[in-house]
């Protein structure tokens, strides 16, 4: 393997196929359930945030805290494994966050211009100003040194989906 | 000014403070018949604006409760009052994982017992009932003190386990209270007091369902 993509492909899958994306790229996924996601993934990536690598235009707090109040949502669902997750980026060093950010913020501007057209309401957290800039900026701060990191990111995140998909499909 | 115009005033005071913070999120909360403004955001876990005012009787109740990972203090207050006087005012920051620092310098007249169930509040907490000049002050003193605290969530993180245990005994013991409760019942009924109580007023960090 030659690449953090290739390095970190198998786990890709695997958070792409589980049963709360799958929802999504199905448009089924109602507003109350994806205000619940977008509410758990405020809490790591204000997490990640806090590690002062992610500039204005990148951060992902104003626009995911907008298109939460855009769908109004009648219940919040929070799971305890995105506090977890915000704890364990809190321990990262500054290399070891950009692992995240590469999962993260990198896989919102490109597979997530496919999910912006499956979510409810205007998907705004998936609008970058600078894309390119932005993505070039983070692939020369990772590498393949980082990828267990990565590979790590997504483990956090699939467990953190597949909680909170048992969780709001049993309270939708 | 009458205590109720002044418990709706500040009331007001604490909702606006909320709805200026950063990034805050409006949680949904069921209709009971008065105001109940609740918010996430990523300094807090949540927030809730009570205002229940009635001609002759108001109640203000303010709470905040950090996130889960976060060991500070809960942000309580409270005030229950008559036209011309108040029967109660409890403020705290009241601790989870730690002793609570001393938070104002108030010296308040004619203190209040603790509650049995009181074993949650800071000894530094206030308990009395005021004047309307004394209620003045202190309600100014609790949005200082407010604007500080929020000002220090966030800051340090706490194993999970540890603050939600604090949390919820808090939880635990408030519902404990039986003046709320038979003043709940008598508005609302049995049913609708025991979501009211356990879902808005102090919703335990279980499955954290809001």
């Amino acid at each position: 393997m030659n690449s953090l993509k290739e390095a970190t492909a198998e786990n890709h899958h695997r958070a792409e196929n589980t049963e709360l994306v799958r929802l999504i790229f199905q448009k089924t996924i109602t507003p109350d359930q994806y205000s619940n996601l977008l509410i758990n993934q405020l809490i790591y990536y204000s997490a990640i945030e806090q590690h002062g690598l992610v500039g204005s235009e990148l951060s992902r707090i104003v626009p995911i805290v907008n298109d939460i109040r855009e769908l109004n949502c009648s219940i919040l669902t929070v799971s305890l494994l995105s506090y977890e997750y915000a704890d364990y980026i809190a321990t990262l060093t500054k290399q070891q966050c950009w692992a995240h950010i590469y999962v993260h913020y990198l896989g919102d501007m490109m597979g997530g211009q496919m999910l912006k057209r499956c979510v409810p309401g205007s998907g705004t957290r998936f609008v970058f100003d600078n894309q390119a800039e932005s993505i070039s900026d983070i692939r020369m701060n990772v590498s393949i040194a980082d990828s267990s990191e990565a590979n790590r990111a997504f483990d956090w995140t699939i467990r953190i989906y597949n909680d909170l998909y048992r969780r709001i499909t049993e309270t939708s | 000014m009458t205590f109720i115009d002044a418990l709706q005033k500040l009331a007001d005071h604490f909702d606006q403070r909320f709805q200026q913070i950063p990034h805050v999120v409006e949680v949904p909360t069921p209709e009971y018949g008065w105001v109940n403004h609740r918010y996430t955001s990523p300094l807090f876990r949540l927030a809730h604006v009570e205002k229940f005012v009635q001609e002759r009787f108001a109640v203000v109740h303010v709470c905040v409760f950090p996130h889960p990972n976060d060991p500070s203090p809960i942000y309580g207050f409270d005030v229950i009052a008559g036209e011309n006087k108040a029967t109660g005012l409890f403020f705290d920051l009241s601790p989870t994982v730690r002793p609570t620092e001393p938070f104002t310098d108030l010296q308040i007249e004619r203190p209040r017992e603790r509650p049995e169930w009181g074993d949650i509040f800071s000894e530094h907490w206030i308990a009395c009932r005021p004047s309307l000049d004394e209620f003045e002050k202190i309600a100014q003193e609790a949005l200082y003190v407010l604007d500080n605290y929020m000002l220090t969530l966030g800051k340090e993180t706490a194993k999970l386990d540890l603050v939600m245990k604090g949390q919820n005994r808090y939880c635990q013991q408030q519902k404990r209270n039986v003046h709320t409760r038979s003043a709940l019942v008598r508005i609302i009924g049995e049913a609708a007091t025991e979501e009211f109580m356990n879902n808005v007023l102090f919703p335990e960090i279980l499955d954290l369902i809001y």
